[in-house]
């Protein structure tokens, strides 16, 4: 995750930028992949630009801010933690299976 | 210079195959064996020829829970390998997986990365994910002995792996399409809403998806070709 | 059915038949609009998610992107005499772009199939005048097809027809790249388009719409494109690359047929300017010039 303001690199678990001490977004504690599970990323605001209207005498460019929902904006909740009890864990018994298909190699 | 306009297609499935997919699995072993007809009935009916078709297949699950989080098949030529295709997807199971979320944003990693063909006046390369659940976020299991290097260490890099009209590393942005049957959940909201040329089919997420009839999968198939 | 910018969506979003955009109805201020869902580009709205680099460089791309079809969109509406669809809205809503058209409640293709000979010449001569002036404005169509022209009738009993997607439209002055991916129908593929396609290099300008048109022309006439050995080749351009000059059907009127043959020209440098064509029809009425002649059968196909 990178500080909004001047763009260093926040620790993970950081409450505020340590280059330039802007208070950090909510949701940085989740780590630097942005999350290292699912649920800690924060919805944006739904805006709306403008851009041409052939209704407008002049085209209008600026940015119009519209909440699209009247409940305001909250974060993301994690979505329910849900075990599943597989089948089985061990390496598929089908041995057709491993006729066509193998493990991918590093990238 | 050959006078003649060649359609070169080549496809990439990627199949979450943990134990709630079963279903779904299920439809598209169903139809394996006719879906090189039907696509090209129905691109005909849009009065589209196509010259080559590919199809491989990438089957996820997660790399925490599971002995085979990730494996690949080989590209089949169609029609010609019709058989060995339904054979490869008649394979497949349902099982495993954990928590909810799975790892697909390391398959769609391991689908950018294709060998995507070459030839051709005009090219598509599409990648379709089936997945009845979210993701992970990329990088979440790479402390698993099975986590392979190379991938995207953030959603960042995924990002730009995907590419866009200014920057294609691994795919000719022209050429590409994501087509997702998957929940509007993290992270197949987050691509949607950031990554050109997808389409999102949101499914219920624990439903299996099975509110998409198979024609209407062939259908949003061939309207992304 | 949710709203969009105003929007209230009368139908889901669908990419049936849409070159891979999603576009459905709308109402706003109770009027009907068609609305269509752009792919390409996407504004990044999850600025958590990337980098300060990324998120500039994908912002500037959408900005170019407005600016680009801010100018362009203008223009199309005010070369418009009345016989191109006329462009509402675009506007940026969250990560997807938007454009909203007027809705055109266009008659079916079999009614389309049993309009007058006077509604033909109309039509074609309205969409000479209407590209030209489009052309005249420096702006090339790129997609022209009997798919995007919706035809409708009007109170009086005529049938005219609207020039409707403008997503391939470019300033002849700023073409595509050769390595860029040229859309549109292979049926109306002008041979250089195939040429700068195949060998990477090349450039493309108004002449493709006008081949494009004289295909379109032929398949108004006769219900088909023009002629050519189906044997050897699939398309009209392919044909023409391999040295064939396609046949126009004699079935036309010499006038047109004539014209025809010279949008179809297969080194774009000689095929006619709608300029010139508008000037050659210029003082030509349906009514005198065809009204003696046999009728028109449509044979049953693509019209």
């Amino acid at each position: 995750m990178f500080c909004r303001k001047c763009g260093a690199e926040l620790r993970t678990g950081a409450r505020f930028c340590g280059k330039c001490g802007t208070p950090a977004p909510a949701g940085s504690t989740a780590g630097k992949a942005a999350g290292t599970g699912t649920g800690a990323v924060k919805k944006p605001e739904e805006e709306t630009v403008h851009i041409f209207s052939s209704s407008a005498s002049e085209t209008r460019t600026d940015t119009a801010k519209t909440e699209t929902r009247k409940e305001p904006v909250r974060e993301e909740k994690s979505p329910e933690l849900i075990i599943h009890m597989p089948e089985t864990r061990t390496s598929s018994s089908n041995g057709q299976f491993n006729e066509w298909f193998s493990e991918p190699g590093d990238l | 210079m050959a006078l003649k306009m060649t359609y070169n297609v080549d496809m990439c499935f990627c199949i979450d195959a943990t134990g709630s997919m079963g279903p779904v699995i299920s439809k598209v072993k169903e139809n394996a064996i006719s879906f090189y007809q039907d696509v090209t009935r129905e691109m005909e009916r849009k009065q589209k020829s196509l010259d080559h078709m590919r199809v491989r297949v990438i089957v996820f699950r997660d790399y925490v829970a599971d002995e085979e989080p990730m494996m690949v098949s080989r590209f089949f030529d169609l029609p010609a390998q019709a058989v060995q295709f339904e054979a490869c997807i008649n394979s497949i199971e349902a099982n495993g997986g954990g928590d909810e979320p799975e790892d697909g944003l390391e398959a769609l990693a391991y689908a950018i990365r294709s060998d995507w063909t070459k030839e051709g006046t005009k090219r598509r390369n599409i990648i379709v994910v089936w997945t009845d659940a979210s993701t992970h976020a990329i990088g979440y299991a790479k402390e698993q002995p099975k986590y392979p290097k190379g991938m995207p260490a953030d959603f960042n890099e995924l990002t730009k792996w995907w590419g866009d009209s200014q920057m294609e590393p691994y795919i000719k942005n022209a050429a590409k399409r994501l087509v997702l049957f998957a929940p509007d959940a993290p992270y197949w909201k987050q691509i949607t809403s950031t990554w050109n040329n997808v389409i999102h089919y949101p499914s219920t997420a624990g439903k299996g998806l099975q509110e998409y009839t198979y024609k209407e999968i062939v259908d949003a198939i061939c309207n992304s070709i | 059915m949710r709203e969009i910018n105003g929007y209230q969506l009368e139908t889901e979003l669908k990419t049936t038949n849409s070159g891979f955009s999603k576009w459905g109805f709308a109402r706003k201020n109770n009027r009907s609009y068609f609305i269509k869902e752009l792919i390409d580009p996407v504004y990044p709205v999850y600025e958590d998610l990337l980098d300060p680099a990324t998120l500039a460089h994908k912002r500037k791309i959408c900005q170019m992107f407005e600016d680009h079809n801010r100018l362009l969109y203008q223009c199309i509406n005010n070369s418009s005499d009345g016989n191109l669809v006329h462009i509402e809205d675009f506007f940026r809503h969250g990560s997807h772009y938007y454009m909203v058209m007027e809705k055109v409640d266009a008659i079916s293709l079999e009614e389309v199939r049993r309009i007058t000979n006077e509604d033909k010449l109309r039509i074609c001569k309205a969409l000479v005048h209407c590209l030209g002036k489009l052309h005249q404005n420096g702006i090339v169509h790129a997609d022209i097809k009997l798919d995007n022209i919706l035809f409708r009738r009007l109170p009086s009993g005529k049938v005219t027809g609207k020039v409707i997607d403008f997503d391939n439209c470019f300033w002849e002055k700023q073409p595509p790249s050769p390595d860029e991916e040229i859309h549109g129908d292979l049926v109306y593929m002008a041979p250089e388009t195939f040429v700068m396609m195949q060998m990477e290099e090349g450039t493309i300008t108004r002449a493709i719409d006008v081949f494009a048109l004289g295909i379109l022309f032929h398949q108004i006439f006769t219900g088909r494109p023009p002629g050519f050995d189906a044997s050897k080749f699939d398309y009209p351009f392919e044909a023409v690359l391999g040295g064939e000059r396609l046949i126009v059907s004699p079935e036309i009127p010499d006038e047109w047929r004539q014209l025809i043959d010279r949008m179809l020209a297969g080194i774009p440098e000689k095929r006619i300017d709608l300029s010139e064509a508008e000037a050659l029809l210029r003082g030509k009425s349906t009514k005198t010039e065809y009204g003696g002649q046999a009728a028109y059968l449509i044979p049953a196909g693509d019209l």
